[in-house]
C-alpha cells in the first residue's frame, strides 16, 4: 500500500510549487519578523513597567465573560437551528443567515450598530438610560457585549454541527426508558455534543480575545476599563513600539495555545 | 386476553401500513419482512415514538393509543422496553450506567439504581464488563447490555428491533440461542422485528410476514415455513441467513 503510494508520486504540477511557497511564506514571515523584533532582554522590565498586565487581565476577563454569555445563549440557539427541520425552509435559511452575519460583517460596523442599539440615544439604550440610568457604551460590559456579538456565531455553528452529527436515535432510546426532555438534554444529548461545545467555546474565546474593531467603536479605549490587549498593542505602536511587540507576542502565545487545545481530542466534534 | 392488542394503520405518501397484533403475555410474536415492509414503523408505533394514523393499542388493559378518541401515551410514559437495532447504548456511559439509566429516569436513587443494574448484568453473565464503555464491548456483550437496560424496568411489553442484525454470522447463532434462554424467563409480551426468518423460527410463537405494509401470512413459524402462501414468503425462507 505504502509502496503504491510512493510510486504514484504527489501529482502536484510543478508550477503550483511557486505560489504555494509564496503563500506559506506570506503567512509565516510576519510572525517570524514579530518574534525577531521582540526585545527579549527587556521583556521582564517592559511587562513590569507598562500596563500590559492590566490589559491582559481585562482581555482575559472579558474574553471569558463573552464566552460564557455565548455559551448560555448560543447553545440553545444552536439547538433551535439544528432541530428546526420541520420549519419552513425559508425561515430556517433566514435564521441561519442572521446568525452568520456577524461573522462576515466588518467588526467596526458591528460596533456602530451596537452603539445605535445600546447607545444613550439608541433603540434600546435610550430606555436603559431614562428608566434605569444605565449607560453601556465605553464601559467594561460594552467590551463583553462587543466581543460576544462578534464571537458567538463561531460557537453557534460549532455546536449546531455537532448536534446535526449526533445520533438522534439515542434520544429515542432515552425516551423509551422514561427520561423527560430535560433529562435527555442533560444526560444524553449534551454529553454527546460536548466535544463540539468545547471546540466552539475555544474558537469563540480566541475570537473574543482578538476583538478590536467592534470593541474600540462601542467600548472605546479607557485604560483598565475598556483597553484590551489588541487596542493596547495598537496604541503602544505609536508611543513605545517595544511594548507593542511584547503585547503582540503575548497574544500570539495565547493564540498558539488555543491552536494546541484545538488539536486535542476534545475537538473531534468540530470535524464531524 | 392480557398482553398486547393492537391495530395499527400508518399512512405516508405512497405507503400504508395496516397490521393487527395480539400478543399474549409470555409469548413472542415475530414480524418478518424486507426493508421497507413497515416492520420498523410498527415497532416505533408500539414504542410510542410515532403516532399511528389510525388504530388502537392496548397493553395489559391499559389504553396506550386510540386515535379515534385522541389518546396517545408518550414513549417516556408507556413503559415499553426496547432493544434497538445497533443497540443504541449511550456511548458516554459505562455498561452499568446504561442499564441504570431507566431506573434513574424514574426517580430511583442513583446508588440503588446502580446496584440493581449490576444485578441485571450478573443475571446476563456480563457483570465483569460493568465499567466498560459500549465502544469496547463485543456485539454479543452489547446486545446483553441493551437487553438488561430494557428489562430492568420490568416492562409489560418488550420490543426487539433486529436484535441480531449487528452481529457477524459466526456469533449470531450463539447469541440467538442465548437470547432464547434469556427471553424464557420474561413474563411480558414480546414483539420481535427481523428481516431474518431464522430468528423467528428460533424464538417466536407466532410469525407475521409483512410486505409493503400488509400482512402476507401469519401463523406458527414452522407452519408458515412448511407451507408458504406464495413465492414471496417461500423466498424469504430460502434466502434466510442461517
Amino acid at each position: 500500500m505504502a509502496d503504491l503510494r510512493e510510486r504514484r508520486g504527489s501529482g502536484i504540477p510543478g508550477i503550483l510549487w511557486i505560489p504555494a511557497g509564496i503563500a506559506l511564506a506570506f503567512l509565516v514571515l510576519p510572525l517570524v519578523a514579530l518574534i525577531g523584533q521582540v526585545p527579549w532582554a527587556q521583556l521582564g522590565q517592559i511587562i513590569a513597567t507598562s500596563d500590559i498586565g492590566q490589559s491582559l487581565g481585562l482581555s482575559l476577563g472579558c474574553g471569558i465573560a463573552a464566552t460564557a454569555v455565548s455559551l448560555v445563549l448560543g447553545v440553545p440557539l444552536a439547538w433551535v437551528l439544528a432541530r428546526s427541520s420541520d420549519w419552513h425552509p425559508a425561515i430556517r435559511r433566514t435564521l441561519r443567515a442572521l446568525v452568520i452575519v456577524p461573522l462576515v460583517l466588518p467588526p467596526v460596523v458591528g460596533g456602530v450598530a451596537l452603539l445605535l442599539l445600546l447607545g444613550r440615544h439608541g433603540l434600546i439604550g435610550q430606555f436603559l438610560n431614562s428608566w434605569f440610568n444605565i449607560q453601556l457604551p465605553f464601559t467594561t460590559p460594552a467590551v463583553i457585549i462587543s466581543e460576544a456579538f462578534v464571537a458567538m456565531p463561531f460557537l453557534v455553528l460549532a455546536v449546531e454541527g455537532a448536534l446535526r452529527a449526533a445520533d438522534r436515535r439515542l434520544e429515542d432510546a432515552a425516551e423509551t426508558l422514561g427520561a423527560s426532555r430535560w433529562m435527555i438534554f442533560r444526560r444524553v444529548t449534551l454529553p454527546l455534543v460536548a466535544p463540539g461545545v468545547v471546540a466552539g467555546a475555544v474558537l469563540c474565546f480566541a475570537r473574543a480575545l482578538g476583538e478590536f474593531g467592534a470593541t474600540i467603536t462601542f467600548a472605546g479605549n479607557f485604560p483598565g476599563v475598556t483597553r484590551t490587549m489588541p487596542i493596547a498593542a495598537y496604541l503602544a505602536l505609536e508611543t513605545s513600539p517595544p511594548a507593542a511587540y511584547v503585547i503582540s507576542l503575548v497574544l500570539l502565545v495565547v493564540s498558539v495555545g488555543v491552536l494546541f487545545a484545538l488539536r486535542d481530542r476534545w475537538v473531534s466534534g468540530l470535524s464531524s | 386476553m392480557t398482553g398486547l392488542n393492537a391495530t395499527i394503520v400508518v399512512e405516508r405518501r405512497a405507503f400504508r401500513l395496516d397490521l393487527a397484533l395480539a400478543v399474549p403475555s409470555g409469548s413472542i410474536t415475530a414480524v418478518v419482512g424486507p426493508n421497507g415492509s413497515g416492520k420498523s414503523t410498527t415497532l416505533r408505533v408500539l414504542a410510542g415514538l410515532l403516532r399511528p394514523t389510525s388504530g388502537r393499542i392496548e397493553l395489559e388493559r391499559r389504553l396506550l393509543d386510540d386515535v379515534a378518541s385522541g389518546i396517545h401515551v408518550s414513549a417516556s410514559d408507556r413503559g415499553a422496553g426496547v432493544v434497538f437495532q445497533d443497540y443504541l447504548l449511550f456511548p458516554h456511559l459505562t455498561a452499568v450506567e446504561n442499564v441504570a439509566f431507566g431506573p434513574i429516569a424514574h426517580g430511583i436513587r442513583r446508588k440503588v439504581a446502580r446496584a440493581s443494574a449490576h444485578g441485571w448484568l450478573e443475571r446476563l453473565a456480563i457483570a465483569e464488563f460493568g465499567s466498560t464503555r459500549p465502544a469496547h464491548l463485543s456485539g454479543g456483550q452489547a446486545q446483553r447490555v441493551a437487553l438488561a437496560r430494557a428489562l430492568i424496568l420490568e416492562p409489560p411489553l418488550l420490543l426487539l428491533d433486529e436484535p441480531l442484525a449487528a452481529l457477524d454470522a459466526s456469533t449470531r447463532v450463539d447469541v440467538r440461542a442465548e437470547l432464547r434462554s434469556q427471553l424464557k424467563t420474561y413474563s411480558g409480551a414480546t414483539v420481535l422485528v427481523t428481516h431474518d426468518p431464522a430468528d423467528a423460527l428460533a424464538l417466536a410463537d407466532e410469525l407475521i410476514v409483512l410486505d409493503r405494509g400488509g400482512v402476507v401470512q401469519r401463523g406458527a413459524p414452522r407452519a408458515v415455513a412448511a407451507s408458504p402462501v406464495n413465492d414471496y414468503v417461500a423466498g424469504l425462507f430460502l434466502n434466510s441467513g442461517t
